[in-house]
């Protein structure tokens, strides 16, 4: 990490999910914006060569977001005037002075970046790797969802995983079995199957929290599909909670007043 | 914020003159202000502010001018706009989310031609800008910039092929930008087209472009949304730069040697005290 | 005299028919007609092409479409020799990609609206616009993510159809009104698809994906 480029923000969180590997591919650029004590707007880029790099999403010249840019070889391009950054943040290239070496002080500034067993993960701190149970798991899919990540793991808590029998597909009790600051394992254990979800938690802007979910490996793909949709009726309880609860206060109000 | 003076005391376009329909009132926000724009039975174009009281009011370049102050100078003047054989095009607002100030800088950049306006304006590998002349002419207080010249595979819908263009522009107040470029159907005589800017809020504007330029062929709906089709390419952009607010701090943002023009409109907007839209610092 | 289509530069739908000819490599004659700011689409002359007064419009000899889906279909019809843009032998397959072209409307109706207001000032409900428009795009995510578990990169399978073609202008262009695809990976990766399509021609407010030239590409 280039110190030059380096500017110091006070960040709560240590390590913070941002997509799962699978959905940046190579030559891949994405914006990532995450709720911490100065918010952050950042662009999570990944190489040609598969190198995953982040950094501040402005780009030093004439503040246009980076995530817009476009990656060549090692290198990503801002979409405004095409100037070149390096995966340390530092200029390489200016196409309207090609001859010219850009000065070492222009840079985008950067963020920790990492790949750890399928999700890409950003730090501000010099740590070593982020704090995850390891998963071994396949990615299934990211996920937004309009509520806060402590609402979401309450109602985690209470959820059911479809698990497929034989030919069937049901739902049957999950229970958490593993949480850290950033994610959650859910586990349903059947007679059938055993089958793991690893939920990691990343906090967009107040009120809206982006879930990165990871499957046992090897499920077949009705499987899979069932997941997901069961992801989108996980969202629409999160989302609706407050609407369910507040309509029967009302009711019951109006049988007591 | 309360509006300065030096922004208050301008001319703005706020409609375009013959698409004002009598009967038909247009509204028209300047600096959050609400404006209506008639055309009265006389035929006479009035602009009547939210209380009531009449506006400035200038009718010129096919638009509408006004202004929520009492202008001290007249609208400046694009002599062109008075030449025989050329054609006038009004192309419309168009609404952008940036700082008007914003939206006038890059109307005078050519650097992010091949990269925004790609295999029109501009392509790879022709993305040297080469040195060029700029000056604020304080007799008229206008930024000009001179011998500008880029290589362009289609400079304008009367192009037929690739050619170097020659380039002049030239700002007569902080919310228009007007460019001079090689007509290729006349060599020799310069296209000229404007960006006339009216700020909405400071982070809100409507812009209007116009041209006056040679072409014998084209119809005026070809001319008009080649224009458009510019402007759009460069919306986008516009609507993602951070801060949304012109920086005016020269620390704030890193020029090289072709933003010229850009650092010289920087440096005169806030030699004029023109702070609508920019910031000094960090907000 | 070919086929001739009335246009403009800055509408989505008529997009999807340049697109979509672009992709099949026909040749036809563009009509500019002048929505913004002269209103031409709704004044006398046109209303005699099309009644409804909306774009595009495809002139074809004595065949006059003003449908974007049923030029669509047309096209596809009419100049696709591998007959995967629109093939119509499984009536499953003809079901699913009208079911999107469907599904397209709604797009329309919520970002294409949402850009209409944002870009040209129309005037509209914005919030509901914005709202629908990401619950509309939700529809899309969950389907191009079940999609991708199963293999698939576009709609309806492994290979583009005019499904994709009415589906994706507005998708596109929807941060235009205000609708950012942040919280859609798998259409961010669907729109990328498209891009790539051999052929496959802009639209302002879409750049050039400036990645598939290389460096030191000359």
């Amino acid at each position: 990490m280039n110190a030059e480029h380096a500017e110091k923000h006070e960040v709560s969180a240590g390590w913070v999910p941002v997509a799962l590997s699978a959905d940046l591919p190579d030559g891949g650029v994405m914006r990532a914006q995450i709720d911490a004590e100065l918010p952050l707007d950042l662009v999570v880029w990944r190489s040609r060569s598969g190198q995953v790099s982040a950094f501040d999403n402005r780009c030093p010249h004439r503040g246009m977001r980076l995530s817009f840019g476009f990656v060549r070889g090692e290198r990503l391009s801002c979409i405004y005037h095409g100037w070149q950054y390096g995966q340390d943040g530092g200029c390489r290239h200016i196409p309207a002075h090609p001859d010219m070496t850009p000065p070492t002080s222009i840079g985008a500034n950067t963020y920790l970046c990492q790949e750890h067993d399928g999700v890409v993960w950003i730090s501000q701190h010099a740590d070593s790797r982020p704090d995850l149970p390891e998963s071994g798991g396949q990615g299934l899919r990211s996920l937004s969802v309009n509520r806060d990540e402590a609402d979401l793991r309450k109602l985690l808590a209470e959820t059911c995983l479809p698990v497929s029998g034989g030919s069937e597909i049901a739902p049957a009790d999950a229970s958490i079995i593993a949480e850290t600051q950033t994610s959650l394992v859910l586990e349903v254990a059947s007679n059938a199957a055993s089958l793991q979800l690893m939920i990691h938690f990343q906090k967009v802007t107040p009120g809206k929290t982006m879930l990165h979910i990871q499957t046992s490996p090897d499920l077949p793909v009705d499987l899979l599909i069932s997941l997901s949709r069961w992801a989108e009726r996980f969202r629409w309880s999160a989302e609706n909670m407050g609407t369910m609860v507040k309509s029967w206060d009302a009711s019951a109000r109006e049988m007591h007043p | 914020m309360t509006v300065s003076d030096v922004a208050r005391n301008d001319w703005y376009p706020v409609a375009i003159e013959n698409l004002l329909i009598e009967g038909q009132p247009e509204t028209a926000v300047l600096m959050g202000e609400t404006l209506t724009i008639l055309r009265a039975a006389d035929d006479q174009i009035k602009v009547i502010a939210a209380d009531g009281s009449e506006c400035p009011l200038t009718i010129r370049y096919g638009h509408v001018w006004s202004s929520i102050g009492q202008p001290e100078h007249p609208l400046f003047d694009i002599p062109e706009a008075d030449e025989e054989g050329r054609r006038m095009v009004d192309c419309g607002p168009v609404r952008v989310k940036a700082s008007p100030l914003r939206v006038v800088e890059n109307f005078l950049d050519i650097a992010h031609f091949p990269f925004v306006h790609t295999d029109i304006l501009g392509a790879e590998p022709h993305t040297e800008v080469e040195p060029y002349k700029v000056e604020i002419r304080d007799t008229v207080d206008e930024v000009w910039a001179t011998k500008v010249r880029f290589f362009q595979p289609q400079a304008a819908k009367s192009a037929e092929e690739g050619q170097m263009t020659d380039y002049m522009y030239r700002v007569p107040a902080p919310c228009v930008s007007i460019l001079y470029k090689t007509s290729p159907p006349r060599p020799g005589a310069w296209d000229v087209i404007g960006l006339f800017v009216r700020p909405i809020s400071e982070e809100l504007c409507d812009a209007y472009a116009w041209m006056a330029l040679y072409d014998e062929d084209s119809n005026q709906t070809d001319l008009v949304q080649f224009q458009q089709m510019i402007f759009l390419q460069d919306r986008s952009i516009l609507e993602n730069q951070i801060p949304r607010l012109l920086p005016l701090d020269p620390k704030m943002e890193i020029p090289t040697r072709a933003d010229t023009t850009s650092v010289a409109y920087r440096r005169w907007l806030k030699r004029k005290g023109m702070t609508y839209g920019a910031q000094l610092v960090a907000r | 005299m070919g086929l001739q289509l009335y246009d403009y530069i800055l509408s989505g739908s008529a997009y999807k028919a340049r697109l979509l000819m672009a992709l099949l490599g026909v040749n036809y004659q563009p009509i500019a007609v002048d929505f913004h700011p002269g209103g031409e689409h709704k004044k006398p002359d046109f209303l005699a092409i099309n009644p409804a007064g909306t774009l595009p419009v495809l002139v074809d000899g004595d065949l006059t479409l003003c449908d974007t889906q049923a030029i669509l279909a047309y096209l596809a019809q009419k100049f696709d020799p591998t007959d995967t843009w629109f093939p119509t032998s499984d009536p499953g397959v003809t079901g699913r990609i009208l079911q999107w072209l469907a599904f397209a409307g709604r797009l329309t109706d919520t970002a294409g609206a949402a850009r209409l207001h944002d870009m040209l000032g129309r005037s509209l409900n914005i919030e509901k616009a914005r709202e629908g428009a990401h619950k509309v795009l939700r529809e899309l995510e969950a389907h191009l993510t079940e999609q991708g578990l199963r293999g698939a990169t576009f709609l309806i399978g492994p290979n583009p159809t005019i499904a994709d073609i009415a589906c994706f202008p507005y998708t596109a262009l929807s941060p235009d009104g205000g609708i950012d695809h942040d919280e859609y990976p798998a259409i961010r990766k669907w729109l990328v698809a498209i891009r790539r399509l051999p052929g496959f021609i802009e639209m302002p407010g879409i750049h050039r994906l400036h990645d598939m030239r290389e460096e030191g590409d000359s």
